[in-house]
């Protein structure tokens, strides 16, 4: 049973990768060209960044909500592996960028929102080795992620509207607003999503289980 | 597109990739598992929350 999504994981990113590079493009956009395909990369790396923080953000509530320590190791859990994947989302993102905009950086509210997005996570991650009481790291912490999700929200999903002006496609126009329709490119791309995000979850899950086998051995010990 | 520039070459390569680490993930998940049943066998569990599970 718990292998179910592991396996569909598996058959979604192997179908996003062999779909998303053979498909025929039924359109040319100007500078962009083939590389449209990093829709189907690219922008699920955000997505699942997205989906892997909004279960941080559950489990801090939870936590809050009795005190239990074992929502909060998933919390923290939960906020290192979306790191790994926003690292990964501005990386592929530089490099698509570099070639699309003659930049790896440049003036985008956007890119912007997603830098100080992960900088508040990383300030999560901080703000936690620096309380070595259990009780009080978990509880200032989890107070914290709540800020950090809504945050990450405005960053991301806010402001960069409000600027109007945004060369990432749904703001401010482009040429990719017309490539967002296509359905050709959704059926790879809503997959790839999916694909990407239990894959996350997965890895999660593992990294969860070492965690508390580990915390099990510790207090054996005692 | 897939034949005339050897693009398939290219999806090969990565889906060797993307199995191989797919294999590599699997392989890691069985370990833990067999390690948290170990823990279980060990540790005679008096109560549910001393029970190590995999999910």
């Amino acid at each position: 049973m718990r292998w179910i999504y592991k396996i569909l994981s598996i058959v979604l990113l192997v179908y996003a990768v062999v779909a998303g590079l053979t498909i025929k493009i039924p359109f040319d956009l100007p500078v962009i060209h083939e590389s449209i395909r990093n829709l189907f990369y690219h922008v699920s790396m955000w997505f699942t960044m997205i989906i892997i923080f909004l279960i941080s953000f559950v489990y801090s509530l939870r936590y809050l909500k009795g005190f239990n320590l074992e929502y909060d190791r998933i919390a923290v859990t939960a906020a290192q592996v979306g790191l790994v994947f926003g690292m990964l989302g501005i990386f592929t993102g530089m490099l698509w960028a570099n070639e699309t905009w003659g930049a790896p950086w440049v003036r985008d509210p956007k890119l912007n929102g997603a830098a100080m997005s992960l900088l508040v996570y990383f300030a999560y991650l901080i703000l936690r080795s620096s309380i070595t009481d259990e009780e009080k790291r978990a509880r200032i912490s989890a107070v914290y992620n709540i800020f950090a999700f809504i945050l990450m929200i405005i960053f991301l999903g806010i402001l960069p509207r409000l600027w109007g002006d945004s060369l990432h496609p749904g703001q401010g126009g482009g040429p990719m607003t017309v490539a967002k329709l296509d359905s050709t490119l959704r059926i790879i791309f809503y997959p790839s999503i999916i694909g990407w995000i239990l894959l996350a979850v997965w890895i999660l899950e593992l990294k969860i289980r070492v965690k508390r086998l580990n915390e099990r051995l510790n207090s054996d010990e005692i | 597109m897939i034949d005339e520039n050897k693009m398939y070459v290219v999806v090969g390569v990565l889906l060797i990739i993307l199995l191989g680490l797919f294999l590599y993930l699997i392989t890691i998940d069985i370990k833990l598992r067999k390690i948290e049943k170990k823990y279980n066998r060990e540790n005679k569990p008096k109560t549910r929350s001393t029970v190590v599970t995999g999910k």
